[in-house]
């Protein structure tokens, strides 16, 4: 063996003393380009919280508004009215047109030109008189008595309460707001109401609820097939061809523009179920192709991230290969597999494109029941509110899209949560 | 033989082996010396291989440290571990042979009347088989021969012929000449510890023959 | 050519290898080694790196089967039952030769259920009862039980490394195996963990059959009754312990102990 030559060798310098001119001249420059390469990382960081920052701030600004809605204060006595009613009639599903054609909407217009003038109770919304109807369904025991409402506006008065309008108006609200009458109160109705013709009475719940439906059919498809794809692949798929064609197509599968699975839904899904157009379960089935491949990757990562030494150790012990895989593997990777799921769903509620070729773009006035009625989704009914001419829907969809935003954060939020809770280290 | 990957170790085992060879020349030659000192009568050389005999008990010392720090240290296996071991037990056996050898130099002044000894004129000649014996077991366990280990082992037989013959002549020049009779005793011890010397030989060649091999000398050589 | 010492006693040997030969895609990793190891002491596989000698151990209870490019042929009897044959089940095979890797591998979930994992899974203990005095067993015979008995609900990956390995050995030892394979247990442990780990291998060597896999001769030394050094995928020399480290026939063994090697 050769002898390691240790010192005494011409080319190579010592390194000592430490504080030399050269030296310093390079701790200086160390420091410069160490010191300028986190400011760099500082400066990616900031502008990335500047841009979240404003898009949330600029939402939170305009959205705002969308939350409150012009009211004037009318009261009406049932008692007076003439409108008759009770318990059992007015729990029939057609009992809105029941009062309807009682002449509810004329009784509304009576008490407010009474109590308001001709010209404010004209400023009353259309759909005004629907309040009063929902109230009455909702406690019969108002027949006979009377009660105070706060009925929505017309966008013009809303807008000339906000400051913009002809003079007339502007005089009116001015004349209104001062009587006590007319106010800019929260809406909370938004969260509870569905799509409607005036803006003042649209809501986002109708959907709400059909975003979560639709999820709901996209996590029960997606979730256990993923998985178990992703389970098989890994452990059970014997390495050759076959399996890398499948492993690359579903990789593809992955970056196919969402819009292409919209016209598969199309093709096959409503062909199988021509009545179900715009329901919740094709729109899930349809999102659920989407994000199942996502769920394949993540799940495959998080599988392989599973250190062998734990599969060893269970096989040693004499577990067999389905034991290894459910009592070890799978736990292990739930967390990982979980993110992955949610980040896919996350990704599933903002899609609009697939969801626009199934049809689910109709104006449906009433929160779906099922999975089978029709409905909508919160991507869809921003963009549907997006199109109208009525002012009043511009404060409406930004208000919307806050209610997706906070649908997102909750979701993240419980993928943070649950991968927290089952995170093992190991 | 390969080296070992650590050279230290070949060291060490070098070092070992050195003091051993040390120690047997020594010994070789305080044999020698004493016998030529009694035999002529010289106290002065007597005194010499007396002194010399701390030499090899300083070396006897230094053969146990070493042999116990490669032990601990490098942890010797299989012929590495024997050899050690054997030069262990060889330095004892050596340090014993400079002891008989010293003995007899300090018998060297309790002769009288040297010219007239008969008997006298045996003990060289016995005296020079032990010391090849010694020389030869020591070219053995340098050269880790064991068959020339046992050929000195079968040359303890004729060692022992002398000393059989030697004390038959002894004995009888004591019953012819009364008057001699301190003298002649002491040469019967003489002749004694040369035997002795040829018996430490013939151990140190079992020992040179299982470090070689691994198993002791058959039985019937001895 | 392998040298086999002679006056080994000749008992019924527990795992009966013949012509094993081990192939990682064309690569041959064991040529042709045969042994009988014996069950009543504990043998060492001794090498350089790369002699095989951790693949061989892996053939008793068929871990080479989870590597895709390996090939196994060759004879190898458990109880004069081929391992390989087609009445022979592997999960159960792994019950019955169990297996301590090199790097600890606990389970991450508690303490117990490391231990009882193996007993609930073969149906050897179901009610918690009967699971109880199996894992306290089990930790007992592995010498821990005396440092977890307050703790088992802590999660095995807490123990410090010793302890680790020692509940590795429990979770081995809880299905109440007929042979113990350890490949290199210790070599991630520090001195005192690795002494207690000797000390348990020595206290197990009644009851199991040990084979140990190590690359210290000097625990091989001090742990086995028997010693089988491989060089190059093949099996060079198998002897008692004692006669290997004192006086080995082979040459390549002479110089692998001697540290002359390489």
């Amino acid at each position: 063996m050769s002898s390691i030559p240790l010192s005494s060798d011409a080319a190579v310098q010592p390194l000592g003393p430490t504080r030399t001119p050269v030296f310093e001249q390079r701790l200086a420059k160390r420091y410069r380009e160490e010191r300028n390469f986190r400011l760099i990382g500082l400066g990616a960081v900031g502008f990335s919280v500047a841009v979240l920052v404003f898009l949330l701030g600029n939402m939170l600004i305009n959205g705002i508004g969308g939350f409150q809605r012009a009211e004037l204060e009318v009261t009406i006595d049932f008692a007076k009215s003439g409108v008759s009613g009770d318990a059992v009639s007015l729990s029939a599903p057609t009992a809105a047109q029941t009062l309807e054609m009682q002449g509810l909407p004329d009784i509304v217009t009576f008490f407010a030109e009474e109590q308001l003038g001709k010209n404010a109770a004209r400023e009353i919304s259309p759909d005004g008189w629907r309040d009063v109807a929902a109230a009455l369904i909702a406690d019969p025991e108002l027949i006979g008595t009377s009660k105070v409402f706060d009925l929505p506006t017309t966008s013009a008065l809303s807008g000339a309460l906000q400051g913009e309008g002809s003079p007339e108006m502007l005089a009116l609200a001015e004349r209104l707001s001062d009587q006590g009458k007319l106010a800019r109160n929260w809406d909370w109705g938004f969260l509870a109401r569905s799509d409607a013709t005036t803006p003042q009475s649209v809501g986002i719940w109708g959907a709400l609820k059909g975003s979560m439906l639709t999820m709901l059919v996209t996590l029960a498809l997606a979730f256990p097939v993923g998985v178990l794809s992703a389970l098989y692949l890994e452990e059970y798929a014997p390495r050759g061809r076959w399996t890398e064609i499948i492993e690359v197509s579903i990789s593809n599968l992955a970056a196919v523009p969402s819009i292409i699975f919209g016209l598969l839904g199309l093709s096959i899904f409503l062909v199988i179920f021509p009545d179900l157009r715009s329901a919740p379960l094709i729109g899930g089935m349809t999102l659920a192709l989407m994000t199942m491949p996502v769920i394949v990757i993540t799940g495959r990562n998080a599988i392989k991230a599973v250190p062998p030494s734990i599969r060893d150790g269970a096989l040693a012990v004499g577990a067999s290969p389905m034991q290894v895989v459910f009592h070890h593997v799978l736990p292990l990777a739930l967390p990982g597999m979980l993110t992955g799921t949610i980040i896919g769903m996350a990704r599933a509620l903002g899609e609009t494109a697939p969801l626009l070729l199934i049809g689910m773009r109709a104006f449906v006035a009433t929160p779906p029941d099922g999975f089978t009625s029709p409905a909508t989704v919160l991507p869809m009914q921003i963009f549907l509110w997006s199109d109208e001419i009525d002012r009043g829907f511009v404060e409406r969809t930004s208000a919307a899209i806050i209610v997706l935003l906070v649908f997102l954060l909750a979701m993240n939020g419980l993928a943070i949560y649950l991968r927290n809770k089952f995170e093992k280290r190991w | 033989m390969a080296e070992h990957t650590v050279k230290a170790f070949d060291e060490d085992i070098t070092r070992l082996r050195g003091l051993i060879a040390e120690m047997g020349g020594l010994a070789e030659v305080a044999i020698a010396e004493s016998l030529d000192a009694l035999v002529r009568g010289d106290e002065v050389l007597a005194e010499q291989v007396v002194a010399r005999d701390k030499r090899i008990d300083a070396l006897e010392m230094e053969v146990d440290k070493l042999a116990v720090r490669i032990i601990a240290l490098r942890a010797p296996m299989a012929d590495d571990l024997r050899e050690v071991i054997a030069a262990l037990k060889i330095a004892g056996v050596l340090e014993r042979i400079g002891d008989y050898s010293k003995n007899i130099a300090k018998r060297t002044n309790m002769i009288e009347g040297r010219a007239r000894f008969e008997p006298l004129t045996l003990l060289p000649t016995m005296g020079e088989l032990a010391g090849e014996m010694v020389h030869d077991v020591l070219t053995a366990y340098a050269t880790r021969d064991p068959a020339l280990a046992r050929e000195v082992i079968a040359t303890d037989s004729k060692v022992d012929g002398f000393y059989n013959s030697i004390f038959r002549n002894l004995i009888s020049y004591m019953i012819e000449n009364p008057s001699t009779i301190s003298s002649a005793a002491q040469l019967l011890f003489v002749a004694r510890n040369i035997e002795r010397i040829g018996d430490h030989a013939t151990n140190v060649a079992e020992m040179v023959h299982f470090a070689a091999t691994g198993v002791y000398p058959p039985e019937g050589d001895r | 050519m392998t040298v086999i010492h002679p006056n080994m006693a000749d008992e019924t040997a527990k795992i009966r290898a013949r012509d094993v030969c081990v192939f990682y895609g064309d690569k041959l990793a064991i040529d042709h080694v045969s042994i009988d190891i014996s069950p009543n002491y504990v043998t060492a596989f001794i090498g350089p790196s790369g002699c095989g000698k951790s693949t061989f151990l892996r053939c008793f209870n068929r871990m080479n089967d989870t590597i895709g490019a390996a090939k196994v042929t060759g004879l190898i009897e458990l109880d004069g039952e081929d391992i390989h044959g087609n009445r022979m089940d592997v999960v159960q095979l792994r019950a019955r030769v169990g297996m301590v890797f090199q790097k600890p591998n606990p389970f991450p979930k508690s303490i117990y259920e490391n231990v009882a994992y193996g007993p609930k899974i073969h149906g050897l203990a179901e009610k918690k009862a009967d699971l109880d005095v199996v894992v306290e067993r089990s930790l007992t015979r592995a010498g821990l039980w005396g440092e977890v008995k307050d703790r088992l609900e802590d999660s095995g990956t807490a123990l410090s490394g010793g302890q680790q390995q020692r509940l590795c050995i429990a979770r081995a030892i809880a299905v109440d195996p007929e042979v113990i394979l350890m490949d290199e247990p210790a070599s991630a442990l520090d001195p005192i963990a690795t002494a207690k780990i000797e000390e348990l291998i020595n206290d197990l060597s009644g009851r199991y059959a040990i084979v140990i896999v190590t690359h210290s001769m000097q625990q091989a030394a001090r742990v086995s009754q028997r010693t089988a050094f491989f060089h190059l995928g093949k099996m060079v020399e198998y002897g008692p312990t004692s006669e290997i480290f004192t006086n080995p026939i082979e040459e390549r063994t002479k110089d692998y102990i001697t540290g002359r090697y390489g």
